[in-house]
């Protein structure tokens, strides 16, 4: 029971520390799927230049409503999630929000 | 039965609201002239980027735009400008981004206290997000 209590008050915490912010990946193409193969902190970003590597951009995702460093992780997440193995041209959205595109490497 | 109806309509409204009321808008950069058009491109082929060019030569259709209020829902983005992109002839978007301002509206509120009603403004924080990106077709 404490425990149970003691879990409510962390992940309290933590949806405090993150600002409530949220992440949503759409595809570049429609229906293209791709397996996760990467963890949220093995995802890479690129910001002024692209990967030297081989690379296809496989969507966009978008971070809304958080502090930059929780709307960030929560970027890396969501493209690890979607098989993507790097982020890129993270762009500033306003309004506390932020987009970026989502690569793949071949 | 009224109850529910009104319930449905509260949550459309609420849901409406959130979403904001939105449409796709588009400058025609008419770079082959004003009267070429092109043969319109199936929605689920029209290709989204924001970093990358899908084609090496390509003639740039126009910009394409969707604004939408408090919030954006990436999903409902991609599929209206695919669809509106797609009857312009492009075969994808390229330079994708988002500008998000905010800005402050006043809206009057009825307070009743005592069975006297009056109006009193309201101050409310509102988001706009613009969508936006240039529309393509290979050469």
């Amino acid at each position: 029971m404490i425990m149970k209590n003691y879990l409510k008050v962390l992940s309290s915490i933590s949806v405090l520390a993150s600002g409530c912010a949220s992440a949503q990946f759409s595809t570049s193409k429609v229906g293209s799927l791709y397996a996760p193969r990467r963890t949220p902190e093995q995802i890479e970003i690129y910001q002024t230049q692209g990967p030297k590597k081989k690379y296809e951009e496989i969507g966009i995702v978008y971070a809304c409503c958080g502090h930059t460093d929780a709307m960030v992780e929560l970027m890396k997440k969501k493209a690890a999630e979607c098989g993507g193995d790097a982020i890129y041209s993270l762009q500033d959205t306003g309004a506390h929000s932020m987009n970026a595109s989502v690569l793949r490497f071949e | 039965m009224i109850q529910f109806t009104k319930n449905v309509a509260v949550l459309t409204l609420f849901a409406a609201t959130l979403v904001g009321c939105s449409g796709v808008s588009i400058i025609p950069f008419d770079q082959e002239g004003p009267k070429k058009t092109y043969p319109p491109v199936p929605a689920s082929q029209v290709l989204i980027y924001k970093t990358v060019k899908p084609f090496k030569n390509y003639v740039e259709l126009g910009q394409i735009s969707r604004r939408t209020k408090n919030g954006v829902n990436m999903e409902s983005v991609f599929e209206s400008l695919r669809e509106e992109a797609g009857k312009y002839g492009a075969e994808a978007i390229i330079g994708f981004g988002i500008s998000s301002t905010t800005a402050t509206e006043t809206t009057m509120k009825r307070v009743c206290m005592n069975n006297i009603c009056t109006m009193r403004p309201e101050m409310t924080t509102v988001s706009y997000h613009n969508c936006s990106g240039t529309m393509i077709r290979k050469k």
